[in-house]
């Protein structure tokens, strides 16, 4: 157990260089930020990072801990520390809150310096478009969706269709029928790999007006020797119930509805029986 | 003033106008329970991509399935559908409407099901970059895209929120759909009736 010990120690030493200097900069960057002296703390950032540290908002800190330092690569590592502080923002009366902080600091001209990530959309993007979330495919050829719609109010009036290849063989793309009167497939894939999927895109070209047309693609997969067919039914021109009910349409208005009409939102408030008819704009 | 000032501002100006309004009586359709189809309303949401500079601006939608609640919140009666897919009408600032609804998993933090739909219990969020680019409908580089949107939950009740995000300015604006649950108004969103 000892010897496990010792040679974990030595290999978590060894995992970050540097790391005596990486140790005594972090402490003396947040002894600094600690004491509110974010000018005397700027000599540990990166130049390129400086501005970006200078506008960054800062915590009241009460206190800090140093945590751990992960090596990213031979010249980045990245260094939590556990501090106590109140936050702009969080209800004054939660008093000070600990939390974990982790950034990077990168060996420079012989010196840790502090990265600054400036914020922006991509560094949100992963909490809401589910890159972490999402599971492998399913181990199954498959396509999605099972209905595909292609909305009224769509100005490109194109719909989508995924190729998913959850098997462990690639796919080939046989062929994709659709009403050529109606439809043009404008994008489609050769080949769909293993544990891909691949796009195909169809565009409704025609010049309808009724709603909630149907229609259907015929698409054919050939996996080895096995070919597999899949028939997607197209609903084109779609307007929902949701729709009618959100615009106050009836089946019948909304038939005359045409591409490029403006259209607003209607809301009806019931009165109550015996009640006086209600003016809008009067209480 | 630029642009993106601008849209800071009407974002702070709708979010308080919003906020006062809400408090007072909704000019909604008002129903005793709830129905298939809820809809509910928000405020403002926004879209820039400005390569070269730091105005960029997205927004995250958030919208719940909160069927999966406590004995007592839901009336036991009038509820007829558990899951259901989202449909999202944007009405832009010129006055265009956008309608998307979700059919599989594709767009989001890919917790919908096969078909689209959100189960109760669950939490749907996408950014509304990848929501237009689904669609086809991004705007032009230095173009915003900016307006309201109507959910429409296809089940029983549904909340939900929306945030702006000025990352150049250090600076996010949550926004609740209205209507948000209250006491005397026990509803998850607008009941959609359908002509």
């Amino acid at each position: 157990m000892l010897i496990f010990i010792v040679l974990s120690a030595l290999f978590a030493s060894a995992s970050v260089p540097h790391e005596r200097e990486l140790k005594n900069t972090v402490s003396a960057y947040w002894n600094l930020m600690g004491k509110g002296e974010k000018a005397a703390a700027l000599k540990f950032v990166l130049e390129s990072s400086q501005n970006d540290f200078i506008n960054r908002d800062e915590p009241k800190i009460r206190a800090w801990r140093y945590v751990s330092a992960n090596s990213i690569n031979p010249q980045e590592a990245e260094v939590t520390v556990e501090i106590e502080a109140i936050f702009k923002g969080a209800p004054i009366s939660a008093g000070f809150q600990t939390i974990q902080r982790r950034e990077t600091w990168v060996w420079n001209k012989k010196a840790w310096k502090l990265r600054v990530e400036k914020p922006s959309v991509a560094a949100i993007a992963p909490f809401f478009t589910g890159e972490k979330a999402k599971e492998p495919l399913p181990s199954v050829l498959q396509i999605s969706p099972s209905i595909l719609r292609i909305q009224f109010f769509s100005k490109v009036q194109d719909g989508r269709i995924r190729i998913l290849n959850g098997t462990e063989a690639a796919a080939d793309l046989v062929s994709a029928k659709v009403d050529e009167g109606r439809f043009d497939i404008v994008k489609r894939p050769d080949h769909v790999q293993p544990g891909q999927s691949g796009e195909l895109v169809l565009h409704y070209k025609g010049t309808e007006n009724d709603k909630n047309l149907e229609s259907q693609i015929t698409v054919v997969l050939k996996q080895g020797d096995q070919e597999k067919l899949f028939q997607i039914p197209i609903v084109y021109n779609y307007l929902s119930d949701g729709a009618r009910g959100l615009l106050g349409l009836t089946e019948e208005q909304a038939k005359e509805l045409k591409r490029g009409d403006k259209v607003a939102p209607v809301f009806k408030q019931p009165t109550p029986p015996g009640a006086p008819p209600q003016v809008p704009g009067q209480r | 003033m630029s642009k993106v000032r601008a849209i800071v501002l009407l974002t702070l100006v709708i979010g308080v106008a919003f906020g006062t309004a809400a408090a007072k009586d909704t000019p909604f359709l008002q129903a005793q329970a709830t129905t298939d189809q809820v809809a509910l309303f928000v405020p403002f949401v926004a879209f820039l991509n400005a390569p070269g500079s730091d105005n960029d601006i997205d927004s995250a939608l958030s919208v719940s399935n909160i069927l999966a609640a406590p004995n007592g919140i839901f009336p036991t009666t009038g509820l007829s559908r558990r899951e259901g897919s989202i449909e999202l009408y944007f009405f832009t600032a010129e006055g265009d409407i956008l309608a998307v609804e979700t059919e599989d998993n594709s767009i989001g933090n890919g917790v919908l099901d096969d078909q689209g739909e959100l189960k109760a219990g669950r939490t749907w969020s996408a950014l509304l970059s990848s929501i237009l680019a689904a669609e086809d409908a991004l705007p032009a580089d230095g173009e915003i895209f900016s307006g309201y949107v109507w959910v429409v939950a296809n089940f029983d009740a549904a909340q939900g929120t929306a945030t702006v995000f000025f990352p150049g300015f250090g600076f996010a604006q949550s926004l609740d759909m209205e209507p948000t649950i209250t006491a005397g108004n026990l509803q998850g969103g607008i009941p959609v009736v359908v002509p």
